[in-house]
């Protein structure tokens, strides 16, 4: 059974990194697109 | 097999567009983002007769197809462009009854890009007592449409626009202003460059500046004997095209449409007269915040007291009843703690979304932009810049993109960069948890003394936000002249469903992206805390019973030690000791050292790590305020006393312990220098007040 | 010549022109147009921003746009 805990807990620390990352690391689409009227 | 119809909502703002979207779909709709922006996309399904389903677009609300900002854009890229999937096979224009004539200038813009479009009349309710009468047959004529009078209070229109749509190929698609009569020169050329194209859509390519699939400008652009006009000459054009519709409307409604004014009743006026009154529109409005936020602690209490000791039930119970080993420990002390640090503020987000959705519904909420447009001024902020600020007591994120509409960029850009000193939700799980530990809970002057706090640094964060915007307006130049057109919607009963729903959609949205982040931050901090380098963490048990050895002590106490020793030598213990220097004078041990790394990321991972924390290698299972009332420092004094609570409480209002904010305010400004202009600013000024504070009280 | 700006509340009057330049488009599609009655409903305290009715569509605008509009008074 002990394995099993330990592959558990390895899947659980690489699905939170994984989500870490898309979260804040991923390059994200440069969008700002602002309309003629926006004095920007 | 069910054919799919796609149907895209259309409308301007305040005309129930959102009612006529929940009536058709009920709950069976979703709220996502456009692709690679921030804009709310939300569509639904509904089934409209026995063989066809429609998918529904909610177009966010937009005055005219002449945009000037991203959510009005989203509209026009998507009506222009035939080959995106959410191609409408027809559109629904929206209009408020009372409203039509400006509406209707919309309505004529959709027309014109030869897409069929039906026309919706809501609040159809509101015709007798407000004396409008409307000669259907002669509009949809004189249109060219369907017109659909709708009520959706009263659940009238539903079944008729449903019939509607299944009917749309029989909706003629002729434009109904010919451009030509603007510039005969200027688009008869434009007409000859690009024979296959519609007009109308040719115009709107020159003329907005959206991301169209690069294609289309540039072949426009590129040819030769086409040259586009200097923009002065474009919005003279621009502004002719407008008369010219709203000739067109006038003419229109001059048959069809009639409104007795002896019959329209003032309750306008008359509301208007006490809620915009120079004295009591400002007593009354912050009367009502002061209600809001005394509510909003009061009514949450009793739920929130249960799910603290349901999740705390919920740890011992997997410790008892599971296997034990590593990923039991983590169900235990990580992933449960975890994820309870932020069920438990699920009440108070959906009463501040309560509350939010109400004032704006009503259309109280113009009225509060037209009192305070001056004063804001004065900070170089906009009236509308409230929206935001209000809406940064639930979460800076959609506040700052509520910013959009502010049409001024330097009160846009201050309202971003001050907008999350405003105390978001996630703050309030830190602000709640040290109250009830620091505030005694007692009365003063018949208010609750901790409720009094709360509605305090609330003051604070709102005061913060002034008082930097009115700093940095110096520091920005501007030439444009300042403009500033709100429309002031009648007063409406808001609608139950409404509320309902977006309360559910946002608390909702709410919960799973905050909840996500805090859940992966609680594996890795369990996981930091769990292990660590080297013999003083293996050896953790031999090592603090050796030194014990001519120490009498229980085995509790013993094993107390033990895991307070392994907690301190673990990854994250050492982190936590390495900034401790910096944060002592600020009265902090390194163990909130660590929950304040760890919520560097976002703000309410701050409780969950220190659930987590408190809780590594304890067997019992107690509510964290409990563990965290009993923590005491090296000398026996207990951590968490006034000095410290306030300390902590000054530093988590004023610093920028939010990545998601940065990302937000990086992709609205669309450069790197703001965001990080304001991580620096607000962690200086968190770090400088803390210190002071921690200084004095101690 | 007389601008928006100087009305009173509760004075009506018609528009007659406004500066092409600078009025922002979005005035113009709220049916701010030459030809159009126009009342000012309220005053927010220091005379900003103005409350007004514009062939009955209700909105609010700051003075210093109400003064690029020409008016008459009847």
């Amino acid at each position: 059974m002990d394995w099993l805990q330990v592959l558990l807990v390895t899947l659980a620390a690489f699905l939170a990194l994984r989500l870490l990352y898309r979260r804040f690391w991923m390059p994200s689409k440069s969008d700002s697109s602002c309309g003629k009227n926006c004095d920007c | 097999m069910a054919h799919f119809l796609k149907v895209a909502l259309i409308g301007n703002p305040n005309t129930g567009k959102t009612s006529v979207f929940n009536a058709l779909t009920g709950l069976n709709q979703k709220v996502g983002n456009y692709p690679g922006i921030t804009v709310e996309k939300k569509e639904g399904s509904c089934r409209l007769n026995r063989t066809t389903k429609a998918h529904i677009l909610d177009l966010p609300g937009t005055y005219s197809l002449n945009a000037s900002s991203m959510d009005e854009s989203v509209v026009i890229e998507l009506l222009l462009n035939r080959n995106n999937k959410d191609f409408p096979d027809v559109a629904v224009v929206v209009t408020d009854v009372e409203n039509l004539k400006r509406n209707l200038l919309l309505f004529t813009q959709i027309k014109d890009l030869e897409i069929p479009t039906l026309l919706v009349v809501n609040m159809s309710d509101q015709m007798k007592r407000k004396g409008i009468s409307i000669e259907v047959e002669q509009l949809q004529a004189d249109l060219g449409t369907q017109v659909i009078l709708t009520s959706m209070r009263h659940q009238e229109g539903v079944a008729a626009l449903k019939e509607a749509l299944v009917n749309y190929r029989q909706l003629p698609t002729t434009p109904l202003l010919d451009l030509e009569t603007i510039d005969a020169d200027y688009f008869s050329r434009l007409q000859k460059t690009f024979p296959t194209e519609s007009l109308y859509k040719l115009w709107l390519v020159i003329t907005q500046d959206v991301n169209f699939s690069s294609l289309e400008r540039k072949r426009i652009q590129a040819a030769s004997d086409f040259k586009v006009q200097s923009d002065a000459v474009l919005k003279r054009l621009q502004q002719k095209e407008t008369i010219k519709r709203y000739q067109i409307i006038n003419q229109t409604l001059k048959q069809t449409y009639q409104v007795n004014n002896d019959a329209a009743t003032d309750l306008r006026s008359r509301i208007d007269r006490i809620l915009i009154h120079k004295v009591w529109g400002y007593v009354f409005f912050f009367a009502l915040l002061f209600l809001i936020f005394q509510s909003i602690f009061d009514w949450s209490s009793v739920p929130m007291d249960f799910i603290d000791s349901s999740f705390a039930q919920l740890s011992q119970w997997v410790n008892a009843e599971l296997p034990p080993g590593l990923f039991t420990s983590l169900l235990a002390e990580g992933i449960i703690p975890g994820l309870g640090g932020i069920v438990i503020f699920i009440p108070q987000i959906a009463f501040l979304f309560l509350f939010i959705s109400l004032l704006e519904e009503s259309g109280y909420m113009s009225r509060v932009v037209f009192l305070m447009d001056r004063g804001l001024r004065r900070f170089g902020l906009s009236g509308k810049s409230v929206i935001p600020l209000i809406s940064g007591t639930a979460c800076a994120i959609p506040a700052v993109m509520a910013t959009r509409n502010i049409e001024n960029w330097k009160e846009r850009l201050l309202t971003i960069l001050v907008t999350p000193f405003t105390t978001c939700s996630a703050r309030l799980p830190v602000y709640l948890i040290l109250i009830s530990l620091v505030i005694p809970e007692r009365s003063i002057l018949g208010i609750n003394a901790q409720g009094l706090t709360l509605m305090g640094l609330y003051i604070l964060g709102f005061a913060m936000a002034l008082l930097s915007s009115w700093i940095l307006k110096s520091y920005f130049k501007t030439t444009t002249k300042s403009y500033f057109v709100v429309e002031m919607p009648n007063y409406k009963m808001p609608q139950l469903k409404n509320v309902g729903i977006t309360v559910l959609e946002k608390t909702k949205s709410f919960v799973t992206e905050a909840g996500k982040i805090i859940l992966a931050f609680s594996v890795l901090l369990w996981l930091m805390a769990s292990f660590g380098p080297g013999e003083p963490f293996t050896k953790a048990d031999t090592i603090v019973r050796e030194a014990n050895i001519n120490n009498p002590l229980t085995e509790e106490a013993l094993e107390a030690e033990i895991a307070s020793y392994r907690l301190e030598h673990s990854y994250i213990g050492i982190l936590g000791k390495a900034i401790e220097p910096v944060i002592r004078p600020l009265g902090y041990d390194w163990k909130i050292g660590i929950a304040l790394i760890s919520s560097f990321a976002a703000r309410e991972v701050f409780v969950g790590s220190l659930a987590t924390i408190y809780s590594v290698g304890s067997e019992e299972e107690t509510p964290i305020k409990n563990k965290m009332a009993q923590e005491k420092r090296a000398n026996g004094q207990v951590v968490f006393d006034l000095a410290t609570g306030i300390s902590l409480m000054l530093f988590y209002a004023f610093s920028m312990q939010c990545m998601s904010t940065l990302a937000i305010v990086k992709k609205e400004t669309n450069s790197w220098r703001w965001p990080l202009l304001q991580l620096g600013l607000m962690t200086v000024i968190a770090y400088v007040t803390a210190f002071a504070a921690y200084q004095i009280l101690s | 010549m007389q601008f928006l700006d100087s009305l009173e509340p509760g004075e009506h009057a018609t528009i007659v022109d406004f500066e092409t330049e600078k009025l922002p488009l979005k005035l113009i599609e709220m049916g701010c147009l030459p030809g159009n009655k126009v009342c000012l409903l309220h005053r927010a305290p220091f005379n900003c921003p103005l409350y007004l009715e514009i062939d009955g569509c209700h909105m609010a605008i700051r003075r210093e746009v109400a003064s690029l509009i020409e008016i008459e008074r009847p």
